[in-house]
């Protein structure tokens, strides 16, 4: 069953480490609703219809008001047979979060929330340009859960120039008294086109040591471990079944509809990536013009994705997922598997081959090993 | 005879040699200006891009003049020091030289060290200033510099622009009125000099030549003198824009052979060819074989190529038998070959048509010199590796090939070209200001030092300016000793090194820190060592990578994700497992990438 994701490309603000496309004049808001439930209608029929999840990204979905939201779900409702979904997410800034707002999330239909938090530490928030506080972050959360969201994920980062152990750590401890069940923690990427960037190639901030990534990495995973989550994908962790329905979807090779400016799809080993522009996205769908790209994937594409998602997800790769690709890729396939076990780097269990825990943070050069170019 | 003038032109890069040729083939109408695509003497590829001309290569117009018909031969040079064997026998060939002068440049060294090759073989030279429709061109100032060179009269000296047209008639004029006709002797016996030879894959090699005494006829059994080799000339011709044929070619003509050849090392530049019958006794003066003077690893990527590789250097050598190449083993890098080249140009070229041409992924390693070395029992050796040399026991001494280098430039510079060439072990010979503001600089160098980064250094010191030529004087005893460097203890025979023993530290600690930010970070510590015998030098570290792990994989946009890690792959695979380490293609060359 397919998912369907929904991009909101608006923010009242950039944050400093952040390349998702969004911009932060709202004045088109409405014209973009208006191309989006356009391209809704055009996309009817690329996946089945029965599908299992929505998620609503950005951006900041929370920038849309109640009747906005209602609009897009009303435009859903026509192409899609919502009696199958199971989860339907809305990212959220702390600062847009209010108890009425919740309700009308609820209202809608909403039933997980993700969000971005980022940090428990102000000095922190501030440096990477958030445009909440910790102890707003801490009531949003509160409100939420009284709201009746237990499904919700928040979102945090480590890895930042001159965060402290401490600050690390605060951080974690935090989110794990505040009692969410997903947290996605992501290392800081200095992403080309962000602030963040432009100061590294100025010199006027580093990267971390490589160490001290680790370390935080270590912290984060024996503390979230003794907390029960579950580590299940290099940056996601969560409790018992509270797993992201929606991202799973993505790493395990399923059918996605991405709608709106940048949002990327795959449906029969087609992707596809819209403009990355809002103007451009509004105009060419207005005028029935193309505003997409599209890669049909070969099998050294699938191949290699396929390996590359499973080998970060903590289950693995599905090794009886490899014997549908020809021989040559499965003698290569067999032989650097065999390389990397000799290695201590993977293990194989119960027909699942997946990255040992030292040496998780090597998954990028375990995965490029592996790949055919 | 007397209605022949073969000339050449001297010019340093870029003052418009090739432009002003092209004028006279059209004004001469040997090219129609319909099929004057630009610079028609430069015809490979590898010479449009880079400007130059590596090749020599030779045209004939017909040129009237006052009621007379004239057979015009212009011979292109080389335009590197590389080739400077093929100018001179270019040279040889003529009777004069157009002398070309970028009139908002002046001189620069290589204009004069053809120049003095030109008037050592007597030949009249004609002073063109060229580039005069340019608003910056400073012809007094550029006349005051070739008079003084030349000693001619500010009259002789024909203002020009290749562009325009301008002074194009006058330089034919001049041609006719001032180069002599060849001399020779038509009834004596056969002696044509050899400039240049090219490879036509149909045809196989084609030969070159000026008859400089006698006849040759198509058909006639002919002997190359170098090589002792007889051949029947089945085709003789002259150049135009294209080869035509010709029954006979007399004294002073200038032409070309086909006689089956295949490989080019048959055809040695300079060589005399004679007739089998009744041919000459001796040959024309000047021949050498011309000897590589740098000497390179070259290495497939991959060692499955290397017998691809092997042929296609085969194929490379038969148009350019300046290339030498011989097997070799590397403990770093397995099977390759040891190359041997006329400089630093000829091998970034070959490499070039290697990638080019035959798709060939090569290594290349440090270049160097060759080195005789005398043992303590008196034998000598030539070595052209440095892995090569026998234990520092049993050697008395090494010598290494010297030059003598002329640089031309502004005099603001003089005291940093000064200061680099005291770096690179130069002894200044002479020193002569050609104006108040032009000094011209003479040294005697190892060539080794030429062969490091010297020339990039010359160009940026100077801002360009400064310009250099050099010529080989012969070996002289070096202090040299064998610098290793060692990646996680083990010697990597690819980056060895012979150096003057003063540069070793300076060298070896540089060479440190080159490597480390070249070779890029892997999964455990790389110690980098330089090291002369047992005793360590300099040591840097490349730190193991302990994250290599992107966190974002979310918004579905997997595609971005997947390419990236595609290239992480591409770039490993362009690099050589050197023990465990993976060494990049770049880092065999870090020696010439210091600073
Ligand atoms: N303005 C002007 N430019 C010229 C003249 N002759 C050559 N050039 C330009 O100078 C550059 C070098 O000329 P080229 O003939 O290739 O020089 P070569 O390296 O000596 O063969 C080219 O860009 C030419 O177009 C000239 O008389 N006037
Ligand atoms: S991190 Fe979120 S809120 Fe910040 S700029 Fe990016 S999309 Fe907008
Ligand atoms: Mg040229």
């Amino acid at each position: 069953m397919a998912g369907v994701y929904i991009h909101i490309p608006f923010c009242t603000q950039k944050c400093g480490y952040c390349d998702f496309y969004s911009i932060i004049r709202l004045k088109d808001k409405s014209e973009f609703i208006d191309a989006l439930v356009k391209e809704i209608g055009l996309r009817a029929g690329e996946v089945d219809e029965k599908i299992k999840t929505i998620y609503f990204g950005g951006g900041t979905p929370s920038l849309l008001k109640k009747e906005e939201l209602v609009i897009i779900f009303n435009a859903l409702k026509e192409v899609y047979d919502f009696s199958f979904l199971e989860e339907i997410t809305i990212e959220v800034n702390p600062d847009d979060i209010t108890t009425e707002y919740l309700g009308d999330l609820k209202e809608i239909g909403f039933n997980r929330l993700s969000m971005g938090i980022q940090s428990f530490n102000d000095r922190i928030l501030t440096y990477m340009n958030r445009r909440h506080g910790a102890e707003e972050a801490k009531i949003a959360v509160q409100l939420a859960k009284i709201a009746g969201f237990t499904n919700m994920s928040i979102d945090l980062i480590y890895g930042i120039p001159k965060m402290t152990d401490q600050e690390w750590k605060h951080t974690i401890d935090t989110a794990i008294e505040l009692d969410v069940i997903h947290i996605s923690a992501y290392h800081l990427t200095f992403e080309p086109g962000t602030p963040f960037y432009k100061n590294l190639k100025r010199n006027i901030v580093s990267e971390i040591d490589d160490k001290e990534s680790v370390s935080q990495y270590n912290t984060l995973i024996t503390k979230l471990t003794s907390a029960k989550f579950n580590d299940y994908e290099i940056s996601n962790f969560c409790k018992e079944g509270f797993e992201s329905k929606h991202n799973s979807n993505y790493w395990t090779g399923n059918s996605y509809v991405g709608l709106g400016p940048s949002a990327h799809s795959y449906t029969n080993n087609r992707r596809r990536w819209n403009v990355s522009d809002l103007k451009k996205y509004i105009t060419n769908i207005s005028q029935d013009k193309v505003f997409y790209e599209t890669e049909t994937l070969t099998e050294k594409d699938l191949y290699n994705e396929l390996i590359m998602l499973g080998l970060r997800t903590s289950k693995g790769v599905y090794l009886n997922s490899m014997n549908n690709f020809s021989a040559i890729f499965m003698d290569e396939f067999k032989q650097i598997k065999q390389k990397n076990i000799k290695a201590k780097k993977l293990i194989e269990e119960q027909g699942y081959l997946k990255v040992r825990r030292e040496s998780k943070f090597l998954t990028d050069q375990i995965i490029s090993d592996f790949f055919i170019v | 005879m007397k209605n022949i003038r073969n000339f050449c032109i001297i010019a340093h890069i870029d003052h418009g040699k090739s432009t002003l040729a092209d004028r006279l083939l059209e004004y001469t109408s040997t090219v129609s200006e319909r099929d004057a695509q630009a610079q028609v003497l430069d015809d490979m590829d590898i010479e449009r891009e880079r400007g130059i001309t590596i090749k020599s290569h030779a045209i004939q117009m017909d040129y009237e003049l006052n009621g007379e018909q004239y057979v015009l031969n212009l011979i292109d040079t080389p335009g590197h020091v590389d080739f400077s064997y093929e100018v001179s026998r270019s040279i040889a060939a003529c009777e004069g030289a157009l002398l070309i002068v970028d009139s908002t440049q002046g001189i620069q060294a290589q204009t004069i060290s053809n120049l003095y090759q030109a008037i050592e073989h007597d030949l009249h030279i004609i002073p063109v200033m060229n580039k005069m429709d340019l608003p910056n061109a400073m012809p007094e100032e550029v006349e005051d510099q070739i008079i003084d060179l030349i000693g001619c009269d500010r009259d002789e000296i024909v203002r020009a622009s290749g562009k325009t047209g301008e002074g194009v008639d006058d330089i034919l004029e001049a041609i006719v009125d001032k180069v002599p006709a060849p001399v020779g002797d038509n009834k004596a016996p056969l002696q044509c000099l050899i400039f240049d030879s090219v490879f036509n894959s149909f045809r196989g090699i084609i030969a070159y030549f000026k008859v400089v005494n006698g006849e040759i006829h198509k058909g006639d059994l002919v002997k190359f003198m170098a090589t002792g080799k007889e051949y029947y000339a089945d085709e003789i011709g002259v150049l135009r824009l294209d080869m035509e044929p010709r029954k006979v070619l007399r004294t002073g003509d200038v032409g070309y052979i086909i006689s089956g050849i295949k490989t080019s090392k048959e055809v040695k530049v300079g060589d005399t060819i004679t007739q089998v019958k009744g041919g000459c006794d001796a040959r024309i003066e000047g021949f050498e074989e011309v000897k590589p003077m740098v000497f390179a690893g070259v290495y497939p990527i991959d060692s499955d190529d290397y017998e691809d590789l092997r042929a296609s250097m085969e194929k490379l050598q038969l148009n350019d038998a300046s290339l030498t190449f011989e097997p070799e083993s590397s403990a770093a890098l397995g099977f390759g070959f040891r190359c041997g080249f006329l400089g630093m140009l000829h091998m970034e070229i070959i490499q070039e048509r290697l990638d080019r041409e035959f798709d060939m992924n090569v290594i290349t390693t440090v270049p160097n010199v060759p080195y005789i070395v005398h043992t303590k029992k008196g034998e000598e050796l030539e070595v052209h590796n440095p892995s090569g040399l026998p234990e520092p026991t049993v050697v008395d001494r090494i010598d290494e090939p010297y030059i003598h280098a002329q640089i031309i430039t502004k005099s603001e510079f003089i005291g940093q070209v000064m200061t680099l060439c005291l770096n690179k072990r130069g002894e200044l010979q002479k020193q002569h200001y050609l104006t108040s503001d032009r000094v011209e600089l003479n040294y005697t160098m190892p060539l080794a030092e030429i062969v490091f980064d010297f020339y990039d250094k010359l160009k940026s010191i100077s801002k360009g300016y400064a310009s250099f030529d050099y010529y080989s004087t012969g070996f002289k005893q070096a202090k040299l000793i064998k610098l290793d460097i060692l990646l996680n203890g083990e010697s990597v025979d690819a980056l060895s090194t012979l150096i003057h023993f003063d540069n070793a530290y300076t060298l070896g600690r540089r060479m440190c820190e080159k490597l480390q930010e070249l070779i890029p970070r892997q999964q455990f510590d790389i110690a980098i060592q330089a090291a002369i015998g047992a005793k360590i030098i300099a040591r840097e570290t490349v730190k193991a990578v302990r994250k290599d792990v992107t966190a974002k994989c979310y918004g579905g946009d997997i595609s971005r994700k997947r390419k990236l890690l595609e290239k992480q792959k591409k770039g490993k695979k362009r690099m050589k497992q050197v023990g465990n380490v993976e060494v990049p293609q770049k880092a065999f060359l870090a020696v010439l990438k210091l600073d």
